[in-house]
């Protein structure tokens, strides 16, 4: 009787991680599969009260474990509270776990460990049955160690499956004749820049690019098996690199005929360490392309592109003094409106995007088009249809006739800068600024917004503030100037700021509504 | 890699055999390196099979031993791409197999009115050939004369009515055509293309006989005035509404008064479609008259926004030398690849040609459409259970 009890025990013990590790496995797949960032998650959200209760239990039934139908009562209760977690918690979440190969997979690795554990248990001697028993409830409610293992266990067959997604992309990209692959890469910039390349370059070929910000190996893979199709005719490919190599290891997937460095700059230096490392690894670009003769523009105006490029065979682009470069830049209502130098060509051109960033990025990517053979009519109607990304400087009419810059999700401290700047080149408007600041900045919060403060001093006529605590950088900057206190508001909220905005507005005013917050940081 | 093409043809239609003779053809000049065929004859029953049978013209005598030969599929979409899907007993292990840009092949009403561009942009399938409005307009003739007279391009003029409207008030109608129009006048059932049920009449008892055979064809009927020393001249234009070439004039032959469904379908009796119709080629004209024909093509092509290849017949008026728009084909039969054969463009290049223009006309909307990320529903509920038009 004892002896059907305990393998009646052990089996419900090993049902249990089949619910346990749905919250687990949700993770490590929102985790991107990285142990570390996982156990990050486990460190900071695993022990929870809940957690704490299945731990009692446990605890409970090892100390009472030779009574088996006191464990067996454990065990049910044990199934029932996981069963109902895991319901909740595919109720709760927004991302759901997603059934993917690779969880799949995992999930039958599971299933043979358990077995194996369950087998074990049941077939062990008397003495070392608690034990196994012990173990195995382990494993079931320390659900985190278990995925562990699972992960363990399968990363060699998903290293295996890569290595042949891999080889499997590279065929495809060889199998494709008429293709033109071009890498894009940099510190900043690359995915707009891919996009607006992608719009000019369909003004005459069939374009596929990496979708979104994908610029990993894995995801520059996923895009050729998935998406590349023989009518292609250009495949912009977006590089990214957090080690050296990165870079080399996508272009030895795509092999790239052509390339596109936007920046170096200090970024991902924790896995870089110098700015140094930065440029060699983007210049691996060069090199593959090199190994190919295949033309590389690089944006000049980068202090740290244009100081390493002496001895390299690069196209640069940027402003004045460049092979391709953008002159008599000015903003307006419109958009910005410049002319971009190609060579013996001059194109006269207005987008909606707006900033100094954009107008370097449309001019790399002119360039590239107009090697291509797109024609200069071509280059200039692409560029008047570019879409600027939502509350990014997006030009929109406001009230009364007025213009509106809103960058709302603008929340990087060089870029509010920028934008202000933008803002001082609408000559001969009334310019207002409105916004609460930047939040989440630590230390330099403080700093940040009374450097922002004394910039909007210097460029508009109106400043309006959002929210009475979180204005007091700017209120004690503006103060040591002799800008008019007249002409400061500061308001609860941004409904209050856009009614103090409109007993101005008029057709020749013109709004930058700069990281505007939800009310939730307002007091 | 190949393109996967799915050449799809037939339908239900009563140019549905002519259809068959067009798709076959084009299927066989076909570029095989290039593109992966993959035919879709839909079936007088709007059924859709696919299968290697579908290349030869042989295999369509017989039809029961062809449909055997066959798999049914239908179009799907999914995760952002079409699939021919294999369906029926044969499919089970059959992978769907995914579609890269469809030609059409179809010739008259339920296809070429715009429906299969209906369906296919339903789908989100780039396709060959003209969108929904303007084949749809190029269908019906009496809309297709309506747009050209309002863009000041030259037409007959005409007057139509329904099948009703004739059981009605068939006298008065009858008087009006003969006051309005005058003897001769050619009759012609609205929406069908090939010439089928278009007769001309010389006076009362013809013109009931015309309109009793329009009328069994189609509810609408136009009537319009025959110009009587005429000649007819086809052109044929490539490209799309920003970019387009005319072909070379031809001229057929007639051997009733106006080129009847036999003479485009079954002349020569070795039924090989429009090709093997009796012409002259480039016709006999002018140079000037043809270079006017062929720009008067281009406007015609660009103020319906077409796309792919057309085929506009003219009426040349002899004692006047005036020209006339008739009709468009926005599928021609045989694709009218003899005329760009003529004008130096091989079936082969042109077929290649059409498909670059299917790519460009969805990389256009796609540079349209951009995808706003947040859904403007997710914060939307109608609070209550039951309750009605809350304010969102």
């Amino acid at each position: 009787m004892n002896e059907k009890i305990y393998i009646a025990i052990c089996i419900i013990a090993a049902i249990i991680p089949f619910f346990s590790s749905y919250r687990q496995l949700q993770m490590l797949q929102q985790n991107s599969y990285f142990p570390s960032r996982y156990m990050k998650w486990v460190y900071d959200s695993f022990f929870t009260p809940f957690t704490g209760l299945t731990i009692v239990f446990c605890a409970l039934s090892i100390i009472i474990r030779f009574n088996y139908v006191i464990d067996l009562i454990i065990v049910c209760a044990l199934l029932l509270i996981h069963i109902a977690d895991s319901i909740l918690t595919y109720k709760k979440s927004i991302k759901k776990l997603v059934f993917t190969a690779r969880i799949q997979r995992i999930l039958i690795c599971q299933t043979l460990i358990m077995l194996a554990a369950l087998l074990f248990a049941i077939n062990t001697t008397n003495i070392a049955k608690g034990v196994c028993f012990s173990i195995l409830l382990l494993l079931s409610v320390f659900s985190p160690l278990l995925t562990l293992i699972d992960w363990a266990v399968t990363w060699p067959i998903e290293k295996a499956f890569n290595l042949y997604y891999k080889y499997d992309a590279e065929e495809k990209i060889d199998a494709c004749k008429n293709l033109t692959v071009i890498g894009v890469t940099g510190s900043y910039g690359k995915t707009s820049t891919k996009f607006i390349l992608a719009r000019l370059l369909s003004e005459k070929y069939n374009v596929l690019t990496t979708p979104l910000s994908y610029n990993t190996t894995l995801g520059v893979v996923k895009t050729v098996r998935n998406d590349l199709r023989a009518h292609h005719e250009v495949f912009i490919c977006e590089m990214g690199a957090k080690n050296i190599g990165d870079i080399k290891e996508i272009c030895d997937v795509v092999k790239p005929q052509m390339g596109l460095i936007t920046s170096v700059g200090p970024q991902h230096l924790e896995t870089f360490k110098t700015t140094q490392n930065v440029f060699k690894t983007k210049f691996e670009l060069y090199d593959a392309v090199k190994s190919k003769n295949g033309d590389v523009f690089v944006n000049a105006d980068s202090e740290l592109i244009a100081s390493g490029i002496e001895n390299k065979d690069c196209i640069a682009y940027g402003t004045e003094g460049n092979m391709y470069y953008a002159e008599n830049i000015r903003y307006s209502k419109n958009g910005s409106t410049f002319t971009i130098v190609l060579e013996t060509e001059k194109i006269e051109v207005t987008t909606r995007l707006l900033g100094h960033h954009n107008v370097v990025n449309i001019v790399g990517a002119a360039a590239i088009a107009y090697k291509m053979g797109v024609t200069p009519e071509q280059i200039k109607f692409a560029i008047s249809r570019l879409e600027p990304t939502e509350h990014r400087l997006e030009i929109k009419s406001s009230v009364a006739g007025s213009t509106m810059l809103d960058d709302a999700y603008n929340a990087n401290p060089e870029g509010c800068i920028e934008a202000v700047k933008v803002l001082s080149h609408f000559e001969g408007m009334q310019k207002v600024i409105i916004t609460p600041g930047l939040v989440e900045l630590g230390d330099q919060e403080y700093d940040f917004n009374y450097k922002l403060g004394l910039a909007a001093t210097k460029v508009c006529d109106i400043i309006i503030l959002v929210g009475k605590k979180r204005s007091v950088p700017f209120t004690d900057a503006i103060a040591t100037t002799d800008f008019d206190s007249e002409r400061v508001f500061v308001t609860e909220s941004f409904m209050d700021a856009m009614s103090i905005y409109s007993r101005f507005a008029d057709k020749n005013t013109v709004v930058l509504v700069e990281n505007d917050l939800p009310d939730n940081y307002l007091n | 890699m190949k393109t996967n093409l799915a050449v799809i043809f037939g339908c239900r239609s009563v140019e549905h055999e002519v259809a068959i003779i067009s798709a076959v053809q084009a299927m066989r000049s076909v570029n095989k390196e290039k593109y992966n065929l993959i035919p879709l004859y839909v079936t007088k029953g709007g059924e859709i099979y696919t299968g290697d049978a579908l290349t030869e013209i042989e295999e369509f005598r017989d039809m029961p031993t062809l449909l055997s030969k066959l798999t049914p599929v239908s179009l799907i979409r999914k995760d952002g791409a079409v699939y021919m899907k294999y369906i029926g007993a044969k499919s089970f292990f059959k992978k769907d197999v995914i579609l890269d840009v469809a030609f059409p092949i179809v010739h008259g009403t339920n296809c070429e009115d715009g429906t299969i561009a209906g369906y296919l942009e339903f789908l989100g399938l780039p396709y060959v050939g003209c969108d929904i409005l303007s084949a749809a307009v190029g269908m019906d003739k009496a809309v297709f004369k309506d747009v050209l007279k309002a863009a000041g391009l030259p037409v007959l003029p005409c007057l139509r009515f329904t099948a009703r409207e004739y059981n009605d008030n068939g006298e008065a109608l009858l008087k009006n055509i003969a006051a309005k129009l005058g003897f001769p006048v050619i009759v012609k059932p609205i929406n069908l293309g090939s010439s089928v049920g278009i007769t001309k009449a010389h006076d009362m008892d013809g013109l009931v006989d015309a309109i009793n055979l329009a009328i069994s064809f189609s509810d609408k009927v136009l009537v319009e005035h025959a110009v009587n020393n005429l000649r007819e001249i086809n052109c044929s234009v490539l490209g799309d509404r920003d970019e387009c070439q005319a072909s070379v004039c031809e001229e057929p032959f007639m051997n009733d008064e106006i080129l009847s469904y036999e003479d485009k379908y079954m002349g020569g009796g070795k039924q090989k479609g429009m090709a093997s119709l009796g012409r002259k080629l480039p016709a006999d004209i002018p140079e000037d008259a043809a270079t006017a024909i062929r720009e008067l093509s281009c406007k015609i092509f660009k103020t319906l926004g077409c796309n792919g290849v057309v085929r506009i017949d003219y009426l040349v008026d002899n004692d006047t030398g005036k020209v006339y728009a008739n009709e468009i084909n926005t599928i021609p039969g045989s694709l009218s690849f003899y005329l760009w054969e003529a004008t130096g463009l091989s079936y082969t290049d042109m077929i290649d040609k059409l498909i670059a223009l299917a790519f460009r006309r969805q990389r256009n909307r796609d540079n349209l459409t951009f995808t706003i990320e947040t859904n403007i529903l997710s914060g939307v509920s109608f609070g209550t259970k039951g309750a009605k038009g809350s304010k969102m």
